[in-house]
């Protein structure tokens, strides 16, 4: 029977279809009005910063001639594209969407503890997740003003149609994804669809002197702007991997020229870089010239030898992190580590510093889950979505994942993690929500 | 629409169509083999096997060559037609109504089991059953728009090409001796046998069967009416005058079977085969260009509201690395 059905991966909250894939707990995160301001001011603030320094990192350097960071960490990120290098781009956006995860310590202090400016996913959840909520308890909402997730989508049409090449005053947008075989395959569906945008493959694409076409039942047709779900390295098989099926030739290069736009920007990966992560308070102060609102977690950078002293000296209190990895890959996690793993990333941190970065562990914040049986306590983080157009935009709430293994500290949804609803008060909303 | 999307909505009516047809001969012509008092050799069998489209049939018994043409991997067969047919459905899942998907998708599972070794015609009938039904669901679930032109396209294309091939080669075979019993075959593998009786009324010839099956307007396995549904599909796809290529060949086939000689095609099947083959082959190109695979950029395009670069700009962009360039 189920087979006959095919395997639903639902993002459209079908009822089945959520609970199988996405694991979701029915008590909602509530965020305060005040709580919510502070927050949403705070990621505004990094976000701009974030783009400065995007722009600023593949056009006049400023900031790295100045040296108010260290032009070393930076233009030694894998992650930094030389083809970016003096490009303009469209209103000089590079982040358009951003999905900053966040994490709250004991004392209820909001952390970054990563940004995602490259092909951030998880918000077609925030919206399932609102639709369900409203479903299975409509009454709730009645008691709180809660601020609602529907524009998300809307919001990002119009910020992708501003992109357009100038003079074009119907673009074409499309959505880019890898393919059907992607895990976000139905987030790339369900955005598509509520945008009503076409959702092409590298093969829907060609390249002809620089500017991009469709492959239409009406013949070829001009696309102006991509939303692109492929990685950087993995979109231009002649800039990236060769071998990739899933990139369209040429698109690199008509990017460069300007005869389509591209969001999110390339190159963007510097900016989230975990070593370059630990130098973003000195970017927002030098570019906004205000103190972060958001706080990062303190983080050692091992090519710094003073940082690397220590943290080889305190492996077995710290968290290691590979730079440019990210999803929980290539981590050494030191309370929980054997004598040999620490011994293993030792040598390699000395063998090849500028790969490393160690923070001390987190304490995510706790909240009860409701498990069929009774409540638990259970560790949860929070990724909200900033939009940047002519205004950034921060939807307010965001993906709030929850470890549902007891004790656990994982949030993946691949490891026993799941999702909750995250409600942001409206004003008038009672802060004792918060506590 | 996509052209991806257009691929694998052809693709499902053409695989469909392949698999309602492979089951219908294959039932028809096991049914023939019992119906003779000898048993008939090998060569009855190699000649299934090359109507079903496999060349090189080395086949000596029935149980060979309903093993491959149920299962085989190698050509065209059931099985093989119905996974096609549900990988294309795969493809465009979003823009098919549920139920469709899901009916394609449960016979292709049912298709993988090897219940057709026991009792070879209910598993058959599956297969013919199930793409009426899928039929239906195409014209009652789904809006009438462009998909389901394609669907429609490529399920009538592929019909007209089946029903050539069974009436030029049962013509060539059938030419020395006048066999009632294999030409009423030949009716049965068209759904047609019931519908001849009552348009003629009288004994199976080959001119009739072979006017009935290539001409009749009336009859929906004719080769013409397949041509024609595939002509409106075309034009309702080429909605507002464009006259496409894909178009005129398909006119042109059309006329090709308004104008055929039923006596003619009976003293020389080879020939119109051979013609009707190649005017296929080119509306097959003709329909990669237009529709499934697009390439060509006409001058137009670049006029049509794109942003002129000029000279100097795009002089400037190279594929260099290191290179900054001025604006």
């Amino acid at each position: 029977m189920f087979r006959n059905h095919g395997i639903t991966f639902a993002v459209y909250p079908d009822e089945q279809g959520i609970e199988k894939v996405w694991p979701f707990d029915i008590i909602p995160r509530v965020i305060s009005a005040r709580s919510w301001k502070r927050l949403e001011a705070g990621l505004k603030q990094r976000i701009r910063a974030l783009n400065h320094f995007l722009d600023d990192v593949y056009g006049r350097k400023l900031i790295l001639q100045q040296r108010a960071v260290p032009p070393e960490i930076v233009l030694s990120s894998p992650l930094y594209m030389r083809e970016v290098e003096g490009l303009r781009v469209p209103h000089g956006i590079h982040c358009h969407i951003a999905g900053i995860d966040l994490v709250r310590d004991h004392k209820g202090d909001f952390y970054v503890l990563e940004d995602n400016l490259r092909t951030p996913s998880g918000v077609s959840y925030v919206l399932a997740n609102r639709y369900v909520m409203k479903r299975v308890l409509p009454d709730l909402f009645a008691h709180y003003p809660v601020r609602p997730v529907e524009g998300y989508t809307q919001e990002l049409l119009r910020n992708l149609r501003w992109l357009a090449p100038e003079g074009i005053d119907d673009p074409t947008v499309v959505l880019l994804t890898p393919g059907i075989n992607n895990s976000a395959y139905y987030e790339h569906l369900y955005l598509a669809k509520q945008m009503g945008i076409e959702l092409v493959e590298g093969s829907d694409l060609l390249v002809d002197q620089d500017h991009v076409f469709m492959r239409t039942t009406r013949g070829l047709r001009r696309v102006h702007v991509i939303y692109r779900r492929i990685d950087d390295e993995w979109l231009d098989p002649i800039f990236g991997h060769s071998e990739s099926l899933v990139g369209v030739a040429g698109l690199v290069n008509a990017y460069r020229a300007g005869g389509v736009s591209i969001a999110n920007g390339l190159g963007n990966g510097v900016a989230d870089d975990k070593a370059v992560y630990a130098l973003i308070p000195k970017i927002i102060r030098y570019y906004l010239d205000e103190d972060p609102l958001l706080p990062n977690v303190q983080t050692f950078l091992c090519a710094l030898d003073e940082d690397r002293a220590y943290v080889l000296s305190h492996l077995d209190e710290l968290v290691v992190k590979t730079v440019d990895a990210s999803g929980g890959y290539g981590m050494l996690i030191g309370p929980a580590s054997t004598k040999l793993e620490r011994e293993r990333f030792r040598r390699r941190i000395q063998a090849e510093p500028r790969a490393f970065i160690a923070q001390p562990v987190v304490a995510l914040s706790v909240q009860p889950v409701f498990d069929g049986k009774g409540l638990r306590r259970c560790h949860q983080d929070l990724r909200p979505f900033v939009l940047t157009g002519a205004d950034v935009h921060v939807s307010p709430g965001g993906l709030t994942r929850v470890a549902l293994k007891p004790g656990s500290l994982v949030v993946n949804s691949s490891q026993g993690g799941g999702s909750r609803d995250t409600w942001v008060l409206g004003a008038g909303g009672e802060d004792s929500a918060d506590a | 629409m996509l052209s991806r999307a257009a691929t694998s909505l052809a693709l499902l009516g053409r695989h469909l169509e392949r698999a309602d047809n492979l089951a219908r001969i294959l039932g028809v012509h096991v049914a023939l083999s019992l119906d003779r008092s000898d048993e008939p050799g090998p060569s009855f069998w190699i000649r299934l096997m090359e109507l079903a489209g496999w060349p090189n049939g080395m086949v000596e018994r029935r149980e060979q060559a309903v093993e491959f043409i149920v299962t085989g991997s190698a050509g065209p067969s059931v099985r093989a037609s119905v996974a096609a047919a549900r990988s294309a459905a795969q493809a465009v899942r979003p823009s098919l109504p549920t139920e469709l998907y899901e009916q394609v998708n449960a016979l292709h599972w049912r298709m993988q089991r090897d219940t057709w070794q026991r009792d070879l015609y209910p598993s058959m009938t599956d297969v013919q059953l199930t793409t009426r039904l899928v039929d239906g669901l195409l014209e009652d679930t789904m809006t009438h728009d462009e998909a389901r032109e394609f669907v429609r396209l490529g399920k009538f294309v592929e019909r007209a090409a089946n029903v050539t091939t069974l009436i030029t080669r049962k013509s060539a075979e059938l030419a020395e001796a006048e066999d009632t019993l294999e030409w009423t075959a030949v009716l049965k593998c068209c759904f047609a046998f019931e519908s001849y009786q009552s348009r003629y009324s009288a004994p199976v010839t080959p001119e009739r069967v072979i006017e009935f099956l290539l001409l009749d307007t009336t009859l929906p396995r004719s080769a013409r009416f397949a041509t024609a549904v595939a002509l409106s599909a075309v034009s309702r796809i080429d909605a507002g005058g464009r006259r496409s290529r894909p178009r005129r060949l398909l006119a042109r086939l059309d006329s090709m079977f308004e104008l055929a000689d039923p006596a003619g095609v009976a003293l020389h099947p080879s020939d119109f085969e051979a013609q009707v083959r190649a005017l296929l082959r080119q509306l097959e190109l003709a329909l990669r260009d237009t529709y499934f695979h697009p390439s060509k950029v006409s001058g137009t395009i670049f006029g049509e509201g794109g942003r002129t670069m000029p000279q100097q700009q795009q002089q400037s962009v190279r594929p260099h690395p290191h290179r900054r360039f001025t604006r």
